[in-house]
This record gives structure tokens, sequence and C-alpha cells, in this order.
């Protein structure tokens, strides 16, 4: 009965963080900066996981290996 | 027009186009039945003087290895030493003079005895009492001295430098003669009177027409020339234009080419062939029966410094290849039907000016009256009018003309001293910005018709309505 | 009050004060011997300006009142009231009014002029009280100038006048009322000295004089300093007929040009009744505006037409609006390539794309009017730039010298193999020197943005460079990783860490690149990804010229590229070429050397040429191309840099947009002063010392020599002669005063009683006579005294021109020719060098050791770590010097002298004891400028391999110079007070100049010439400076960077002094220029002209005709014009003739005459102008004025050596011949004179 999305409320968290941080800056990030940046509110992993997902989704893209910018 | 805007083109150097005239269409013909009465008038001109025809003696270097320098020097002190020659030929002329020796024998005179020294003046200075002269003779050297209440001593205001000059005096022994009086070579007070002529025959006298500058006024030298083709006013003038034998250019005849910093902008014709080519053209309508004594000016392609034998011959070629024109040197001394004319372009007035009190350029004819009375053309060295070296003095004027021509201020003044009719001849050019600057104001456009039977003027024609400027 | 020294600076000044009165002392005990004029050291000391003014012109005890009123009034309002002063007789009863007025106007314009320039003195010839006897006979004051009082600067000579006017006023006399005749006959001295003499810098009209006549109320007069005879002759009242140079330069430079500042010292010093300057000023203010507002509304209005209609339809490129505002702006500035003098080259055209290319900064080789290029960049432009080199340049300012700085770019040049590089180092450049086919960039000037304060230059778009992406690169990581790092200096490990994860590159690379941005650079592909991940401009180095070519061109080079074969590579994920091989195509070549892109040709198996772009060029090329991933189009309005930015990830900025134009001036000098001929001793021999003046030959002949001299009569036992001791019993003599009339001598106290009046007749006595003097006697007797013996020659002088004729002790010329060492007019021995201005130095380049140094008191570097290296840099003491190696030769030479002369002749121990030139680091001199009258003290701590005098700027200041090529002169601070004597200066005008007669001891910033105050003092200029450069802003707006007026009356005017560009080694570069290398004026000119056909912003034609129009013409023609007017010369005594004398000999002497102007010299610049208008398109108009000056040449001489039959050809290669030939269709077969 229950969804899958909502089972992870916390990815989509860290989803909106990464690109809510990546909209401000406005420039591609280095994957550490963005770790380092949400890991004090958001577990590693599931930061990793979110730039994985958002990749995936089209949301955000690599303009070079380790760097991330919102499309 | 699309491009990258590179910031600057530096800009080009001007194209050079001829943009403009050299009068090579400019052709008029005499009026149709105008009468010539000079055409029926024989030629009688002779040039009497001319530095082309003065053989100058060659100094010869002691040894082969004779220094450029030292024979430079040799011919420059043989050239004083052939003016005091020549001046003493001309002072002894004077019978009031006598009992001349020279400098170097004054150490043996009586100083009661009075003698006379004839020298170049080397310098003059006024004293608290009188005024001071250093004179030099081919023997030495010697302070001369005259007390300022001695009415004789006012000719130290016509004296210039280097010009020679006799002092009458005693010699005090110190190193000092005392003079009393002061002898200027001078011309006689009277002149011997010459055969009438038959028919009057007229001269035009011309110089400074500066062909080539953006301030000639080629529309009244034009005019001019119409006016020789029997374009005439009024019959005053048909009867001058039908009896003008003769016309004389005394130098600067055209603008030249780096004769000032900054000419290049103030020249309609930037090009010396073109310069004469110009000036030939414009002459090829003078009528065929006048013939033209043409001489050069330091504006002209022709030696800088003074004699100037004539023109070079490369450049002013069009200009020897006119028929009616017979080229003279500056200075030269022309015989028209016995009257002795003396031309020259007149540099030394500009250093008359400047040595003398109450001289200026607006007033030449007295500038050329103190060269006359000096006898020469430009007795100052070292100032204004540069010198050739020449073992010859060419610029004295040996024999009294019954008529002086000079050019050169651009301002016509006349005036007749003891019987020699003096006269700057005046231009063709407008005001030029050098000469607003300094505030000289040319009289362009005149021209002066002298009878030549007394070689006095007969009537100034002006043209000047048709030069823009003025 | 606060305390204007640090400890450390005050400790310096006090150390110097101690050697400054060791020296003293020793000088004392010499001089106290009586051997010399005057029992005194004769060069007073002064700490301050008012310490300069009273030694300068008095009276005695104004310094210390000028100290107090300036403190009360400021400088300005304090002269005036010292004024006040002094006609209220507050110090002493001066006798005359004239004599108050004089006293008053010296003093004050003295206090104007820091008290340094000897204009007060030497520049006012009289003050004195006239009448208007030609008007109401009312008594007015007139002042009499001199030419020196050129040397006080405009705004002094206006300020002269202002304060006469005070004067006048305070005595209570009435206006100057010029007639007409006055008027007119000074509107034509102006027209006649600009035209006649020197070009004034301001040249009135007529109107402006009169107006200045009319209305200031002293009459402005002078001394007659020209022999140029005016037309308004015997104008009452003025006593020359001749040109005042003095009076026409104070009315013309001074009150009219200067008329702007005027008004501001007039309001702030209240001087009453000049409103009419005012007016003036206002009247001219508006005019301009007038001018402009009708040049700029003509332009908006044609303009204004376009835009309406296609208003919102243009879109233009950044790049390209920014070139237009900037042609609109700024005009290319012609006036420095008016005048090129043969073989000193035109280095780059007006504002030329390829000349200097403009960089904002400060070396430490700089201060004001310098600029520093890369010693490669003086290599590769054939050497004619040294270190010191003057240039004449198109901006900021008309002048600067060149001092090196390895950190800017230097030339990108062409070689002959078709290969094009970058010489950035100056190995590179020595190995490619003689391979050079063109120069394509000339390379970086470093110009300090003081220079466009001073100037007040309008800032132009500055280029990308280094220091600028580096900021930006800064800036990102802030903005992006909120990590602060700081640019040219050490930053926290914490930190760069930080960072360098983020951007995954080396921390140590980072760190290196933060601290030394001009030398350190990332590889191209980390270039790139920086720019990539940053959003930064591409790094300036791998920058191309992109838009030297137009966008057509770019789109061919794409086209050819694209057919290319290009070897990839990889870095992170970003391609990059590695190699890049085109076809030989010369139109595609010439674009890539235009871009600056080094490249090489290789022939391939076939045989056949190709073009190879090598890494990281390759890679520089096509990364903005976008590897060729999108197609570049030419777009209207947009430039190259625009359409890229248009269309790639990685953006560029322009490197290129700023150029400057530049030629040679006057060529670096080093060198020691000798008089000509060379003296060294002041001692009259007459004409009986040869033509070399040889006093020891002279003795050896047995001549007696008569001549112009001082006796001294000893009061003992009556001996006479031009010693001050007495020989026979060592008493001090006393002067004899002389009757020439009556041939008697007086001894000084019975003429002072006399009043210097001979009692018989009444003629003023002199303190000379013509005398007999044997050579012989008085030699041996030197000689006995100082035991020196063996030497060749001692050469005095002929006659003396000092007022007194005092000669100098025989001895000091011994002990002079035994060191070889030569003696200067005033008796100080001196070297000459040109001002380079220093502000910091490592030990290592001036070969002095750290310890040494840490004695003088550098125990830091500048930035504040301990001094321990050779290497480490270190901020130079304001008055400490770095000579070259020549002066530290000659200088150790003159300390052997001193020592001798102390030991031998003053029987005092030996001072300096220097055996090597290391020997004299830490001893004293004394600089001082010609023109002026205060010297100012200087440390030697070390010397340099240049031809120039390191010094720092304040030290230049100074002595008020400016570094625009000026020379000074230093000279041992012992010699100057031993052997220095105002008796020696000679009598005529500006004889006071150019001599030491008060000494600065202590140098304060704010008594300096205040061009100085401009200066820059920081490490870098901010973001804000780059994008106010965009903006074409005034300097005036840019307040955040610090200069040295912003630190002015604190410690730190003294130190904390920093520098933007370092370079490895102050003394790298070219030691003397090629000028000085080369021989006559064709191998001069033809080197000249080589250079110019190899820099691609020169037109040698352009260079061809300006030098013959500027230098050979005006020489020719001048040449010819004074042989035909020339003066003769007796060899043997020297008289000068106005023509020659008739006899062919001296009539003096019965010496041989010579010419003054040779033959050859009219001739002697001929070849080379023939040789310019054969080879280079001249105006036809030129090329006629060389052959008819040829010609004139020729046909001066035709009755002294007539022409030799020329051996005729039947083609002549003759330049004047081809043309006759062509323009007459005749040739004469005759023209050719060579
Ligand atoms: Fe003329
Ligand atoms: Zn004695
Ligand atoms: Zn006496
Ligand atoms: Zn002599």
């Amino acid at each position: 009965e229950e969804e899958p999305k909502v089972e992870n409320p916390e990815l989509e968290k860290a989803k909106k963080a990464v690109l809510e941080l990546l909209r401000e800056k406005g420039k591609a990030l280095s994957h550490k900066f963005i770790v380092k940046k949400l890991s004090k509110e958001i577990d590693e992993e599931l930061i990793e996981e979110a730039i994985t997902q958002l990749l995936a989704e089209g949301e955000i893209y690599e303009p070079e290996i380790g760097y991330y910018e919102p499309l | 027009d699309y491009g990258v805007p590179i910031a600057y083109v530096g800009d080009e150097v001007p194209e050079e186009e001829k943009s403009y005239s050299v009068y090579s269409d400019f052709k008029i013909s005499p009026v149709e039945g105008f009468h010539y009465r000079a055409k029926e008038i024989s030629d009688d001109y002779e040039v009497v003087f001319d530095v082309k025809n003065v053989k100058f003696a060659l100094p010869k270097a002691k040894n082969a290895a004779g220094k450029e320098g030292d024979i430079i020097i040799k011919v420059y002190s043989d050239y004083f030493r052939s003016r005091l020659r020549k001046m003493r030929r001309i002072l002894r002329e004077n019978p009031e003079i006598g009992g001349v020796i020279d400098i170097a024998k004054l150490g043996y005179v009586r100083g009661e005895d009075e003698v006379t020294i004839i020298g170049l003046v080397n310098s003059k200075k006024e004293t608290a009492r009188g005024f001071m002269f250093e004179v030099e003779d081919n023997t030495g050297v010697i302070k001369v001295f005259i007390n300022r209440n001695n009415e004789e001593s006012q000719k130290f205001f016509q004296i210039m430098p280097d010009a020679v000059v006799a002092f009458r005096g005693r010699y005090s022994g110190r190193g000092i003669f005392f003079a009393n009086r002061i002898y200027l070579p001078d011309v006689p007070k009277f002149k011997r009177e010459k055969p009438p002529l038959e028919e009057k025959v007229y001269a035009v006298l011309l110089s400074d027409i500066h062909v080539g500058s953006n301030k000639f006024c080629e529309k009244a030298f034009m005019r001019f020339l119409e006016w020789l083709n029997g374009d005439v006013n009024n019959r005053a003038e048909e009867e001058f234009v039908s009896r003008i034998k003769y016309m004389i250019i005394a130098g600067d005849v055209v603008d030249g080419i780096g004769i000032y910093p900054g000419q290049y902008n103030e020249l309609a014709i930037p090009d010396i062939f073109d310069q004469y080519e110009a000036l030939a053209n414009l002459l090829s309508n003078v009528p065929q029966h006048i013939t033209m004594f043409i001489g050069p000016g330091n504006h002209d392609a022709a030696r800088t410094a003074l004699p100037q034998p004539g023109f070079y011959e490369e450049y002013a070629r069009p200009l020897l290849e006119l028929k009616n024109a017979v080229i003279i040197s500056n200075p030269a001394v022309i015989r028209l039907h016995g009257r002795d004319f003396l031309i020259a372009h007149g540099r030394g007035i500009e250093d008359v000016v400047t040595a003398l009190p109450n001289r200026s350029h607006h007033r030449p004819a007295e500038a050329m009256l103190d060269l006359l009375k000096l006898r020469h053309l430009a007795p100052t060295f070292g100032e204004k009018v540069p010198i050739a070296p020449d073992s010859e003095d060419t610029l004295v004027i040996e024999s009294v003309p019954d008529l002086f021509q000079a050019g050169h201020v651009h301002v016509m003044q006349y005036k007749i001293y003891n019987g020699v009719f003096l006269i700057n001849t005046g231009t063709w050019q407008a005001q030029t910005e050098f000469q607003k600057m300094v505030n000289i104001v040319p009289t362009p456009a005149r021209v002066p018709i002298i009878d030549i039977e007394t070689a006095r003027l007969r009537a100034v024609i002006r043209f000047d309505q048709y030069c823009e400027g003025v | 009050m606060a305390e204007i020294y640090s400890p450390e600076m005050k400790a310096y000044f006090e150390s110097l004060q101690r050697e400054i009165d060791r020296a003293y002392e020793v000088a004392r005990k010499a001089r106290e011997q009586g051997k010399d004029p005057s029992l005194e050291v004769e060069v007073p000391q002064a700490t301050d300006m008012a310490g300069r003014v009273e030694s300068l012109v008095g009276p005695k005890g104004v310094a210390e009142r000028i100290r107090e009123l300036v403190k009360e009034y400021g400088k300005e309002l304090a002269a005036l009231k010292v004024v006040d002063e002094i006609i209220e007789g507050k110090f002493g009863d001066l006798g005359s009014k004239e004599k108050y007025a004089e006293q008053a106007v010296r003093t004050a314009l003295a206090i104007l002029t820091e008290g340094i320039v000897s204009a007060p003195l030497e520049g006012i010839a009289d003050v004195k009280i006239k009448r208007n006897s030609w008007d109401d006979n009312s008594e007015y004051l007139a002042l009499y100038y001199a030419g020196p009082i050129r040397s006080s600067g405009g705004t002094a000579q206006a300020l002269s006048v202002l304060v006469g006017d005070y004067v006048r006023k305070k005595l209570g006399l009435d206006r100057f009322k010029p007639s007409e005749k006055h008027i007119e006959r000074m509107v034509e001295e102006i027209d006649l000295y600009h035209r006649a003499v020197t070009r004034l810098q301001y040249h009135p009209e007529a109107d402006e004089v009169r107006l200045a006549m009319r209305n200031i109320p002293i009459e402005i007069t002078g001394e007659e300093t020209d022999k140029v005879e005016v037309s308004h002759r015997d104008v009452p009242g003025v006593e020359t007929n001749h040109l005042r140079g003095g009076a026409i330069l104070v009315l013309a430079e001074g009150v009219l040009q200067k008329a702007k500042k005027l008004v501001k010292y007039i309001d702030k010093m209240g001087v009453e009744g000049w409103d009419w300057i005012k007016e003036f000023v206002e009247a001219k203010e508006k005019g301009k505006a007038e001018k402009e507002e009708k040049k700029s509304s003509g332009e908006s209005r044609a303009e204004g037409a376009r835009p309406e209609e296609v208003k919102e339809k243009i879109e233009k490129g950044f790049y390209y609006e920014l070139y237009e505002r900037f042609k609109a702006n700024i005009a290319p500035n012609k006036k420095y390539t008016k005048e090129i003098i043969g073989g000193r080259p035109l280095f780059a055209e007006p504002s030329k794309n390829g000349g200097f290319r403009l960089r904002y900064g400060r070396s430490r080789v700089s201060g004001f009017a310098t600029w520093s290029v890369n010693p490669a960049t003086m290599l590769v432009l054939d050497e004619f730039i040294a270190i010191g080199t003057q240039m004449k340049t198109e901006r900021p300012g008309k002048g600067c010298i060149v001092t090196p700085a390895t950190t800017v770019e230097g030339p990108i040049v062409r070689l002959k193999d078709g290969s094009v590089i970058r010489v950035d180092d100056y190995e590179t450049a020595l190995r490619v020197r003689d391979q050079l086919d063109e120069i394509l960039y000339v390379g970086d000037a470093l110009v300090n943005f003081g220079d466009f304060v001073e100037n007040n230059q309008t800032l132009l778009p500055a280029n990308y460079v280094e220091e600028w992406w580096i900021q930006e690169l800064v800036n990102a990581i802030a903005e992006t990783y909120e990590v602060e790092l700081k640019p040219f200096s050490d930053n926290p490990r914490g930190a760069i860490e930080e960072a360098a994860e983020y951007l995954e590159v080396d921390p140590d690379f980072l760190e290196d690149l933060l601290k030394d941005p001009l030398r350190v650079r990332p590889s191209v592909e980390v270039a790139v990804h920086l720019s990539k991940v940053l959003d930064i401009p591409l790094h300036p180095y791998y920058t191309l010229y992109w838009n030297t070519l137009k966008p057509e061109e770019v789109e061919e080079l794409q086209r050819a590229l694209v057919n290319a074969q290009i070897e990839r590579d990889e870095f992170r994920g970003i391609k990059f070429a590695r190699k890049v091989v085109l076809e030989n195509d010369p139109k595609i070549k010439r674009y890539l050397e235009l871009l600056g892109l080094p490249h090489r040709l290789e022939r391939t198996e076939g045989r056949k040429k190709v073009i190879v772009i090598d890494y990281p060029w390759s890679a520089a090329l096509l990364t903005p191309l976008g590897n060729l991933e999108w197609e570049f189009r030419a777009k209207p309005f947009f430039t190259v840099i625009d359409i890229i930015n248009e269309n790639n990830r990685i953006k560029l900025r322009d490197r290129g947009i700023s150029w400057i134009g530049a030629r040679m001036g006057r060529p670096e000098k080093a060198k020691e002063r000798k008089m000509k001929p060379p003296v060294q001793v002041l001692f009259p021999i007459g004409l009986a010392g040869g033509s070399s003046r040889d006093i020891k030959k002279a003795a050896e002949e047995g001549k007696v020599a008569s001549v112009e001299i001082a006796f001294f009569k000893c009061p003992e036992c009556g001996h006479t002669g031009p010693e001050h001791i007495c020989p026979r019993c060592g008493t001090r003599k006393g002067l004899l005063w002389h009757c020439a009339k009556c041939n008697v001598d007086y001894p000084e106290n019975e003429a002072e009683s006399f009043d210097f009046h001979c009692p018989k007749c009444g003629t003023e006595l002199k303190p000379y006579a013509r005398r007999t003097i044997k050579p012989s006697e008085l030699l041996r007797r030197a000689m006995e005294n100082v035991k020196v013996y063996g030497i060749d020659k001692l050469k005095g002088v002929q006659g003396m021109t000092s007022g007194y004729k005092m000669a100098e002790p025989l001895e000091k010329g011994l002990l002079r020719a035994k060191n070889d060492v030569y003696v200067f007019k005033d008796g100080t021995i001196r070297f000459d060098a040109t001002d380079a201005p220093i502000t910091h130095f490592k030990p290592r380049e001036i070969g002095t050791s750290v310890e040494k140094l840490r004695e003088l008191g550098y125990t830091h570097d500048f930035e504040g770590k301990p001094l321990e290296r050779d290497d480490q840099i270190l901020e130079l003491k304001v008055q400490d010097v770095i000579l070259p190696y020549e002066a530290g030769r000659y200088l150790l030479k003159v300390a052997r002298f001193i020592d001798d002369l102390l030991e031998k002749f003053y029987g005092l121990p030996r001072f300096y004891n220097a055996e090597k030139m290391e020997d004299l680091v830490g001893h004293l001199v004394i600089g001082l400028a010609p023109h002026t009258s205060a010297g100012i003290i200087g440390r030697i701590i070390g010397f340099s391999d240049v031809l120039v005098g390191y010094a720092h700027p304040y030290y230049h200041a100074a002595k008020r110079r400016n570094c625009d090529g000026d020379e000074d002169s230093v000279m041992l601070l012992m010699d100057a007070l031993l052997n220095f004597s105002r008796y020696y200066l000679p009598e005529k005008r500006g004889g006071k100049m150019d001599a030491p007669l008060v000494v600065t001891t202590r140098l304060d910033p704010r008594e300096v010439d205040s061009e100085v105050h401009n200066m820059d003092v920081v490490r870098y200029y901010p973001l804000e400076f780059y994008s106010a450069t965009y903006e074409m802003k005034s300097p005036k707006e840019i307040k955040f960077i610090e200069r040295v007026e912003d630190r002015l009356g604190r410690p730190e005017m003294y130190e904390g002094l920093k520098f933007t560009h370092d370079t490895d080694d102050i003394g790298l570069g070219p030691k003397m220029s090629l000028y000085k290398q080369l021989g006559d004026m064709v191998e001069k000119v033809e080197r000249q002209l080589a250079l110019a056909e190899r820099i691609r912003a020169v037109d040698e034609h352009h260079v061809a005709e300006t030098i013959i129009n500027s230098h050979l013409v005006p020489d020719l023609r001048g040449n010819l014009r004074s042989f035909t007017r020339q003066e003769f010369r007796c060899v043997k005594c020297n008289t000068k003739y106005r023509r020659p004398p008739l006899t062919g000999k001296c009539p003096k002497c019965g010496g041989k005459n010579v010419l003054t102007v040779s033959k050859g010299a009219i001739e002697k610049y001929l070849p080379t102008a023939k040789m310019l208008v054969t080879k280079y398109n001249v105006l036809d108009y030129t090329r006629q004025r060389i052959c008819l000056t040829e010609k004139d040449i020729k046909s001066l001489f035709e009755n002294v050596f007539p022409e030799r039959q020329r051996t005729l050809m039947g083609f002549s290669a003759d330049v004047c011949e081809k043309m006759i030939k062509a323009r007459t269709g005749k040739s004469n077969g005759r023209n050719g004179y060579l």
C-alpha cells in the first residue's frame, strides 16, 4: 500500500538541498564541496545518492568529472 | 561597414597627386591691332656686369696636403682684401682724401701730422665722450676715436661692420687714432649728363613673384600679363604698354622648397620643377619683343650664399628656355640704352635694418641708400646675409649706377639720391602667416614703369585689386 | 604632535647625522689651517626647507621664524608673513627700500620653491623701485628676471610676481603703469623669443599678453639673455633692446600658463587686485567648454540621427562597444613622433597594435616617469634601450626612463626560419636575437598608476594580465567555495588545502600561484579546468591576441583548422589539442602570427612545408574555438572575442586593447664630470701651458705666465703670492686689492678703509690683478709640500672666471693628478649619472653582504622576515643610494685623493682608507642636480653594474628631479667639505647654479618635489581598478589605490611602501644603449631603420621622412647657413673673430686662424639623407629638398674647389640625377656629389 516514493523523505530533502545549493551558486560545484557543505545536516551517503538521482533525472549535469551544475 | 574597430589607424601620408595647376593652358595673345611702338625701336642692351663672367683666382695650396679649412680661410681673407682694394680705389676718387697711409706705419708719423687711414670697420661702439671704432687694413688693427662734438661723428650711425671707411686725423701714439673727418665711399654729388634718347622707351621692374606659394597673387599677375598684351584701361596706359621694351625681375621668382621650416604647408605647388614650369608658362605670355632680365633670389633654386651666379639649370630649365629671357646673376649691372641699372635681390637690406638705427623693413629704399653710400650690397659678414667663399668681392658697387633696383622685403619704395634712382619693387605675394606674425605688411602687385632715358619712375600701375588678401 | 618617524627611521637618521658630524669635524680641522679661501667649511647643513632658505638667501635668523609660521599658516601664507616681517625690519635694517624689497622677494620665493632651486638667487637679477615717468611719475616696483628663473618652474615664476605685488603694496608703492610701448614691446618679445630662441611651452596670444601687461601691478623686466634685437626699441625704463628671456618666461610660462594655479594661491594667500586673472581663467575655461560642447553636440547630432531608426535593433558586442568608446574618448597622440633623431629609433607608432602593451603597475625599480619593460624587449629592440635609457612617450607623460622587470611580458617575434616564439626571458632573447625577422609584438610597458594621476591621463582600458586574473580566481573561490584567500601573499595552509581540494589541484601549486602569480602559472589544461569550474576568463598567458584579427579572418582560420591534422588529448574529461599541423598557407600563417601564437615550420616527407603548433599553444588556439565543435561566424558589431564569448564555455578577456607608442630619447649616462678641456686644478696658467693648459709643461719649459690672479701678502714677512699660507713663515696671508689704473696694491684692511676704492683715482679696487707668476717655482714648492713628483701633466685653466680669481693650492692639483681625478669649476669632483628610481632591492644585486647590510640597519625584508639570505627583498631607506660600478671605481680614486689630501696637505689622518669599491659602502655623498644649489646627503649602500644612479624616488625628488632622463651628480661629502669654495664660482649669471651652497641632511618627503606624492605604494591594484579602466575614468576618481600623498605626515611615509611587479635583477638588461656604440650617422640611421623595418608597429617610411625633416635637414641647412656666417678662431689664443683677419693671422698673437664650422660639418649628414631618400618612400618634396641641399653645398664651393670632371657613366644610380632625368628628360651627369 505504501508508495515507494514516500519511503524516503530524507532523500527528497537531500535532493532539494543539493539543488538549492547549486542554484544559489549558479555555477559548477565540486563534489567535495557539496558533501562538506551539506554533511552537517544530511548524511553523506544520502547526499551521494541524491546527486546520483538528480543526475539520472536530468536535473543536474556533470560538466567535468566531480563537478555538478544545474541544468 | 562592418569590421573590428582596431582602435587606431595612423594617418596615411597624403597621396601625391597633382592637385595644382602649372598654368599650362594659360595663353594670351596680344589684343588685336594693338600697336607696340617698342617693336620698332632697336634693342640696345648689354649685361655689363655678371658674376658668371668673373674669373675667380683659385687659391693655391702651399703643398699638396694643404688643408681644406686653410684654403677656405685664405679665400675668405682674399675676399675682404679685394674689398679693401676696390674701396680704396673708390675713395681715392674723392679729391678730399689724401695722405693715406697704412695702419702699421702710423708709428712713424709725427703726432701733429694729419693723415688718413682706410680700413674695414671691425666694430664700433658709443662711449661717454664720443665714438670708438676698431679699424683694420692689410697691415694692422687700430682703434679710432672721434669726439661727439664733431659733427662728422654722426656718420657713426651710417657705418655697418666690415664697411670700408676712411678716417682723417692724428695718431696719438698710444694705440688710438683721433679722427676729425670720416669719409664714406659714397657717390659723387653730381652725375654726368647722358645723351638724350630719340624715343621714349620704358622698362618694368618686378621682383619676388613667389610662384608656388599659396599666397602668390596669381589673378593679379595674370591680369598684369593681359595688360602687357594690350588689355589696357586708358590712353595713358596704352602709351606705356606700347613702349615697354624691357622687364627686369630681381629674384624670388618662385617660392622654392625647403626655404623655411613648415613651408610645405604653405605651398600651392610643393614641387620645384613645377614651380619653374608654372612661372615659365606665365612668362611665355610676355610679348616677344620685351626682353626679360631674370635674376635669382634667396627663394630660388640657386646658390644660397651671395653672390648668386644664376639659377640651377636642371631645376629652372623651363625658365632658361624662354626665348626672350636673359638670365642674370645677383647682383648684376645691365646697360639699357647707355643707362646702368644695378640689379640685386637685396638681402643686405636685412642687415642694414638690424645694424643701423631708425631703419625699417617698411622703408627699404632708405636701407638701399645706406648700402649705396657704403658702396656695398652686403657689407657685414656674420649677420643675416650668407657670403660665399669667393676670392674676389663682387658685391662692391664699383661704378655709380643710374638706377639701383632691389626686392626681397616685399615693400615698394623709391628715392633719389645724388642722381641715382633707388627702388625696391615690392612683390606678387600677399601677406604670409609669418609676415603677419612679425608685422610685415607687403605691397603686392604694383608695377613701376621706368623711363629709361632719365632712369626715373614714369608711373606705377596697380593690380592689387586682383590680389586676394589685400 | 605625533612622531613622524618610527624608532627604526629615527635611528637611521641619527646614524646619518653621526656620520655627517664626523665628516664636518675632520673638515673643520682642515679648513682651520687657513690653506683655503675660507677658514670655515662652506657647505652649511640644513635639516629642512627653512634651514635651506636661510642658507641660500637669508636673512639671518629667518629659518626659525619660517618654521613657526609654516606650522601656523602653511607654506604659502608663511611666505607672505615673512615678507611682512622683513619689511617691518624684524631681521635688521637693510638700508634702502629697494634692499628690503629685494630681500623680501628672494626669501619668499625661496620658501615657495622649497629652498632647493637657485632661482631665488640667480633667477632674480635685481629688484628696483622706479618711476612711471611717462605717466604720473609715481613710484613702482620692478623685478628684473634672469635666465635661471627657468629652473624654478612656471608656478613659482608666477608666484614670484604675486609676491612682488605683495611687497609693492607693503611698501606703499603705486602700480606700474605701462604705456602702449611697454605693452607692445612685450607682445613682440614673446613672439620673437618663441621663434628665434626656444619654443615656449605656452605661446600666449597677443591679446593675452596685452591683458597681463595692463593688469600686472609690477614691472616684469630683466636682463638681456639673447642677442636678438626687438623692433620696439628704446622703451622708457627698459634698459635693453634685446630679448629679456627671464621676463618672457615669467609672463608666458609663468603668469599666463599657470593662471589657473595662480588663482588658487591668490585665494589662499588673500592677495588683492588680481580679479582680472580670475576672469581670464574663467573666460578661458568657458571658451574651452564651449568649443568642446560644439564639438560634442555636433557629434551627437550626427549620431543622433542613426539610432532613431535602428535604435533597438543594433546589438553590439561588449568589446565592440568598448573599442568604440575608446576611440571616441582617447585619440592617439602623435606629438612624440614629430621629431625623430638619427640613431634614436621609433619603437612604436602612436597607439599602434603591436607596440608597447600597456600594463598597469609599479616595479621596484620604478617611481615616477619610469617604464619597466622585460629585458628581453631591450635585447630584441637591438639594445637601443638599455637600463636607464630615456624614451619619449605617447602617454601618460612625455618621457620616461626604462628599467627592467622580468615579470612582465617580453616580445613576440618571428624568426628567419618562419617560426614564431614568445620571448619572455633574457636567455631566449640572447639566443634568438640574431635570427629575428619581424617583431610582431614589442612587449609590455609597466606604467604606474601614479603617473596617470600626475599627468591627469584618462585611464586606458586595461589589457588582461596575470595580476587581474589571480584576483578573479581568488574572488571566484571566495564566492563559490567560501574560502578566503589573498593574492600576492602567504595564505594559511588550511585554507589553501581546502580550496585545493574543491578545485582538485595540488595545494603546493595553489600556494605558489597565489604567492607569486606573475611567475607561477597553471598548465593549459589546468587553466581551462579553472576557467570551466570557476567561470573565470582563460588565464592571460594562454589568451591570444584574438582582437588583432577581423572576424572574417578567424572564419578563414577556422576553415583551415577544420582541414588540419589535430592530435587530441583529454584531461579530466576536458578535451584539448596536443598538436596541430596545418598547410603552410601564407595568409593563414599571418593570422597565426598576428594572434601572437607560437608555432614553427616543418618539412614533411613530401618536402612540403607545414605549420606545426605544439602544446600548449595548440590548446590555446583551439579551446576558445570550442575545439571546432561550434562554428565561428562573423557578426556585425561584434569583435572576435565577442563572438567567442557568445558561443564558448571558456570566456576570454582582451589582452591587447591599449597600446602606447614611444621612441628613444637620450641614452643613459654614468660618467665622471670633466670640464672642457679637463682640469685638475683651478689654477690659471694663461697661454704658457699650451692648449692643454699644462702647468707641468710650463714649469719644465721655465716659462713665466701673465695671468689675472688674486695675490696674498704675508703680514709678517711681506711675502706675496697666490698661496693663502706664507711659504716662508707659515702665516695666513691677507688678500691684496688692486687698482688697475694706478697699478697699486692695497692690503685688505687698507682697502676696506677706502671702501674698496682707490684713494688716488677713485677707481673701484679689484681683488685680483694681472700678475706674472713663475710656474716652475710654485710647482716645485707644491711638489715638495706633498711629495708628489712623478706626474705627467697638471692641467690648470687658462684664466679664472670667478669674481675673486683665487687660485686653488697647486698641491690639490698634484694629488688629483696622482689619483687621476678631475675637478669641476667649484672645486669639487663630480660623477654624473642618469637618475633611476628604486624602492626595493636584494642584497646580491648590489654586491653588499647580508652582514654589512644588517650593520647599516637593514634587519628585515620587505615582508617583515628577518634578513638572512642575499635574495630577500629589502625596502630601500630613503637616503641610501646604489651607485653604478663606474661611479664606484671613480669615487674610490676620489677617496684616495681625499685621504692623500688629508694626510699630505692638511697633516690629518686618512679618512676613507678604501682599498676597493665595497669599502665605500656606508660612506656619505652629496647628490646635486643642475640648476639647483641645494644638495642632499646620501649614503652609499652598494653598487650595480648599470649606467644609472639608483636611488629612492624621494631622493631624486629631493633634488627636484623626476626620472624622465635627467642626470644628476654625486660627490663624496668630504670632498665637498674640504674643497668646495664659493670663491671659485664663476661670477657670471648662473654661476651659483649646480653648486652645493647648502646641503639637506634629512629628507622629508613633504618638502620634496610634489610629483613624487603621486607615486602609488600598493602591492597590487584591486579589481575595482580594472573595471574603472574599462569605464575610462579619470585617475582622480580612483580613491582606493594608496599613494604617497595619503601617507604624508605619518611614519608610513617613510616605510612600508609596496610595489606590484618584481624583477629578477635590477641590473639585468643591456648596460649601454646601442646608440652609444654606433659610429657615424649613416650607420646609426641604417641600424635604426633596420629596426623600424623589423617592428610591425613601426612604419619605416614614416621614420625615414621624419628623420630627414626633423633632424637631418635642420642640421644640413643650419650648418650651410652658419658656414657662410661663421666666426673664425685663433688656435693659439682662442680669440674669436667675426670675419677672418685680413692678414690671415691672429692680430693678437700671430696664431693661425681656423674655421669654427668646417666644410665637413655641412656635408656630414648628406650621405645619410641621400641614402634615406633613395631607399624609402618619402614625399617628392623631401627628396627635392635633399637634392637641392646637395646642390647648394656644391655650388657654395664652386669658386674654391672647382669640380673635378666626373667620369661619365651611361646610367647613374644617383637618386638626384635619376629624379632630374625623370623630370626633365635630361641628365647633366654632374649632379652626384658623392
Ligand atoms: Fe622674396
Ligand atoms: Zn711671511
Ligand atoms: Zn688708482
Ligand atoms: Zn691669437
